[in-house]
């Protein structure tokens, strides 16, 4: 029961830490990063190699976590050969 | 010398770092337990501060774009940390005796548990980004 109560805790302070700050420094833009990547059948680690960033950014993107610079955006758009907004699309209004 | 260490640091991995930070404060509070406040001097306090300082400012093995996003979200939130550590601490001390004048806690025991959480924060965070890749590698 303590334990299930320490979970529960633990996972409320964790949302509320996550929210407060994602909401500063992330607005969460959709993307189809994975899609792309297993499509070409590239791993994480491949894609952060051709990126020149670690692969757990690849991972905080893929999962929503990040949205990426600008200049990294445009590196993901040449690396796929595809415009950014195939990438990328904004939350709806 | 301050490039050479940040570069020493920054060649250790996470656990390290995370192992370091938490030798670090369960040092100072053996300390603080064992000497007292009145003991906290300028001494030790400088030194465990200097090295988590070294920790969370050295440059990463790969230091891109979400490393200096995470660092800065970590210290907005220790920042924040410190101070209501600061204040709590000064409330604390009028409380106990209204009449006199309250104790603050000093420059650097403010920064100290400023870098005890940026450090802790960022780590997890960073220990987070890494997880979640179930699909990593493509069927």
């Amino acid at each position: 029961m303590s334990g299930l109560r320490c979970a529960r805790l633990r996972l409320f302070l964790t949302s509320i830490l996550d929210n407060t700050t994602s909401k500063l420094y992330n607005r969460g833009v959709k993307n189809r990063l994975r899609e792309l990547r297993a499509e070409r059948r590239w791993s994480q680690a491949d894609l952060a190699a051709r990126l020149d960033v670690s692969r757990q950014t690849v991972n905080a993107i893929e999962t929503e976590r990040y949205d990426p610079s600008l200049p990294l955006a445009f590196k993901m758009a040449a690396l796929f050969a595809c415009p950014i907004e195939r990438i990328f699309e904004p939350d709806a209004p | 010398m301050t490039v050479r260490v940040s570069k020493l640091f920054g060649l250790l991995p996470a656990s390290a770092k995370l192992a370091i930070v938490f030798v670090v404060t369960f040092a100072a509070a053996v300390h603080l337990l064992s000497a007292g406040y009145a003991d906290w001097g300028a001494g030790p306090d400088t030194f465990y501060v200097m090295v988590l300082l070294f920790v969370f400012f050295s440059r990463e093995r790969q230091d891109d774009e979400r490393v200096r996003e995470l660092k800065l979200r970590a210290l907005t939130v220790a920042f924040v940390s410190g101070w209501a550590f600061a204040g709590s601490f000064r409330f604390a001390s009028y409380l106990q005796d209204r009449d006199a004048v309250p104790k603050v806690p000093s420059a650097y025991d403010a920064m100290f548990v400023v870098l005890v959480v940026a450090n802790a924060l960022y780590l997890l965070w960073h220990h987070r980004d890494g997880r979640d890749v179930g699909d990593a590698a493509p069927r």
